[in-house]
């Protein structure tokens, strides 16, 4: 069985580097339990919104949602951010890290749940606006 | 052929000698006292403002004078805040000349002046007459100027003095005076004068028009003297003569070298920024990217390539030779292309005419074949000098990269209509729905789109014709959009186009004077606010800075960068300025049949507003 487990493990590794295999377990991690109503008033309180969209639909910062990444490196990424600073880069720009003095563990999963409760958009083919020519 | 000024000072000589020591000392009290209630706008009067004297039989108004010109060098419109170093323009403007060619436009601040006359130069392809005071008026103005500057505009500006010190005769005139009064945008103009004469206003007249609209564009300034202007000159003073200057080319032999490194090249890239200076500009890269089958990468500080072309996009990191028209900053561009050991080549007028204080020259380019000269006139030689290169042979390896760019392209198209389906139903609007929305009703019209800040239309719009994008700022400050949209849409109103403006209400609150100018002088536009109730840009910066420093509170940060609490109610006060307007509108499924209202508004010949209050961006 552990000759096995070996073989399986080995193989993931050879397929996707140990990075992606790391990912997928941590995919595998549920994320907590969330309060999407309270999760939307937290985004927007927070004032993600004013680089991810009300919805989460991405502008100056990333797309959020629809089908969030998974919840650790959602988590990994709002605490611990990701800023050019002026010392390292040119551009001061990038994700600031919100630390639990702004948003706590359970508004965070609460934020998680309004951005997973978010809906796919219409397919493009379905808006008159954005079908014709 | 000489300038009278004998009747203006005649004039001074009898007041000073009747007034008499008392009188003088009497006037300066007076002055003192009485000087801010004299005052009117920016630039206020003066006791000392010069009256102007009949002309005698053999001589005719200075300012008369002025006004033809004008007219010979074919400008159809002056604005200005008024000012009374410069009033004698005005009259004979209107009384002389007719209030036609060029027809006074009354703005709200010199600032609004120039960038108006910086949006009706990107659609006409020539100045306007700005007109402002040399002191307070030019401290107003000086953003628009260097907004001008820094875009490679043509701007015609003349500036009211007071240039003799004896003739300054109060405390306002003397703080309105100043002995050099270009030397506040010196680093942001090509040329400036301070003539004396009627004569040499003359010449300095013609050729700061002439030095404005050489390539690379900009503005120029000449000063007027408040005295001399309105005093009378000989009527035979002639206005000398002008002729369109030809633009600089680059040389031939290093076209040549171009053109050989692109014909050989296996992937090159064209990058253009403002090369159409004209809309031949924007057929002669059609021709080259065809004739090459190269990407063309247009970063629209004008409209320079049609946005559905097929060759419309490339791929910088697979480029081994890079072709930069007038592209503005090239300095990554190029440091990127020597790690990959492509060569680069620029052709741009940006080094014939360049000054050190400001960083519009950007930071030193590695280029390996600089080409200085006027891009969209070296153009045709450059494609000549490529096809006699292009044999039957690359023309086959030609056709097939164009074919995989052209892939690209498409699949680019609808990536962008799938990412604007994201959040298309929010509330407030997104600016993809908000441009689509527009997209939707002036498709089938003749229109012009004259703002730049929202970047959908240039991914999801159809766009080939040179009116219809205009760029942004060329200085990257707030106050340009709303004014410069005026100038853009005065200039569009003649040739019967629509006009469009998706108008952010940072921008628009700096002057939105210039909406009175857009209802008074019946200018049609149809601005759609962007009205995301912030400084936006300020406000996400505020934000990272207290994050990374892990203080404040989220409540606190966005102290100094929103504009809410009350929020503008931007319909009202277009309305108050006589501009039909709605709003706010916040719900997408409204906008759609605002702007349907507002069209009819605007195609009857005057302005309209709707609020749409938008996702920040």
């Amino acid at each position: 069985m552990n000759r096995i487990l070996l073989v399986i493990v080995v193989v993931i590794l050879m397929g996707s580097g140990i990075g992606g295999f790391i990912a997928s377990l941590r995919a595998q991690v549920p994320a907590p339990a969330g309060n999407a109503e309270n999760g939307k008033a937290v985004f927007l309180k927070a004032k993600c919104f004013s680089c991810h969209g009300t919805v989460g639909q991405g502008g100056p910062g990333g797309r959020l949602a629809p089908k969030p990444v998974a919840f650790p490196a959602f988590r990994t990424f709002v605490r611990q951010g990701k800023v050019n600073s002026p010392a390292t880069n040119r551009n001061w720009a990038g994700m600031p890290p919100f630390s639990t003095k702004f948003i706590s563990d359970a508004e965070l999963a609460d934020i998680y749940a309004y951005l997973t409760s978010i809906p796919e958009p219409p397919a493009t083919a379905s808006i008159p606006l954005l079908s014709q020519p | 052929m000489q300038d009278s000024k004998t009747s203006i000072d005649r004039r001074r000589f009898l007041k000073g000698a009747t007034a008499g020591a008392a009188g003088f000392v009497a006037q300066n009290a007076f002055a003192e006292t009485q000087a801010p209630a004299t005052q009117g706008g920016t630039a206020g009067s003066s006791e000392s403002a010069p009256t102007p004297t009949s002309p005698a039989a053999n001589e005719r108004p200075a300012s008369d004078f002025m006004v033809d010109v004008f007219k010979s060098l074919g400008i159809e419109y002056a604005m200005a805040m008024p000012a009374g170093n410069f009033a004698g323009i005005i009259e004979s403007v209107v009384h002389y000349g007719g209030n036609r060619n060029p027809e006074w436009l009354t703005c709200m601040n010199e600032e609004s002046s120039v960038e108006m006359a910086i949006g009706y130069a990107k659609i006409e392809g020539k100045p306007a007459l700005v007109c402002a005071h040399a002191t307070v008026g030019l401290q107003h103005a000086a953003m628009g100027i260097y907004d001008a500057w820094c875009d490679r505009v043509p701007v015609y500006m003349m500036l009211g003095n007071t240039q003799d010190s004896a003739e300054r005769n109060d405390p306002i005139t003397w703080v309105h005076s100043a002995n050099d009064p270009c030397s506040l945008v010196r680093d942001m103009t090509k040329w400036d004068d301070n003539p004396i004469s009627m004569v040499g206003w003359a010449d300095a007249a013609v050729r700061a028009y002439r030095i404005a609209m050489t390539p690379p564009y900009g503005p120029t300034a000449v000063v007027v003297d408040e005295h001399r202007h309105v005093s009378n000159v000989a009527a035979t003073l002639r206005v000398p003569n002008f002729a369109m200057p030809a633009a600089p080319q680059g040389s031939i032999e290093a076209v040549r070298e171009a053109a050989k490194l692109l014909v050989a090249a296996q992937n090159p890239l064209i990058i253009t920024g403002a090369h159409a200076r004209t809309p031949a500009g924007i057929a002669l890269l059609v021709e080259l990217a065809e004739t090459l089958q190269a990407g063309v990468i247009d970063r629209k500080r004008r409209m320079n390539f049609p946005t559905r072309h097929p060759l419309n996009g490339g791929q910088a990191a697979q480029a081994d030779v890079v072709l930069a028209l007038e592209a503005g900053y090239v300095t990554g561009d190029a440091r990127a292309a020597r790690q990959r050991n492509a060569k680069f080549i620029s052709i741009s007028t940006n080094e014939l005419f360049i000054k050190s204080n400001y960083g519009d020259q950007y930071r030193f380019a590695e280029i390996d074949l600089p080409i200085t000269g006027d891009a969209e006139a070296t153009l045709p030689t450059l494609i000549e000098e490529v096809k006699k290169l292009v044999t039957a042979d690359r023309r086959r390896v030609f056709q097939e990269r164009g074919a995989k760019i052209a892939e690209a392209n498409r699949a680019a198209y609808e990536r962008a209509k799938q990412e604007a389906a994201l959040g298309w139903d929010a509330n407030p609007i997104s600016t993809a729905r908000l441009s689509m929305e527009l997209w939707n009703q002036i498709r089938n019209e003749d229109w012009s789109l004259v703002t730049g800040w929202v970047n959908w239309p240039l991914r999801l719009w159809n766009m080939d014709k040179h009116y219809q994008y205009i760029g942004r700022s060329g200085g990257e400050a707030i106050g340009y959009h709303l004014p410069a949209s005026i100038g853009a849409a005065l200039a569009n109103r003649k040739h019967g186009r629509l006009t469009v403006a998706i108008q952010p209400d940072g921008d628009f609150m700096v002057a939105n004077g210039a909406l009175w100018t857009a209802a008074h002088h019946r200018i049609p536009l149809l601005i759609v606010m962007q009205n995301n109730r912030a400084y936006h840009q300020d406000f996400m910066d505020a934000q990272r800075i207290a994050l990374v420093r892990n203080r404040g509170a989220l409540e606190t940060m966005a102290i100094g960068t929103e504009i809410t609490n009350p929020n503008i109610d931007y319909a009202k006060l277009a309305q108050s300025m006589g501009v039909a307007a709605e709003g706010p509108i916040s719900n997408p499924n409204d906008l759609g049949a605002a702007i349907r209202r507002g069209i009819q508004v605007v195609k009857r010949g005057e302005p309209y507003l709707i609020d749409a209050v938008t996702q920040p961006r």
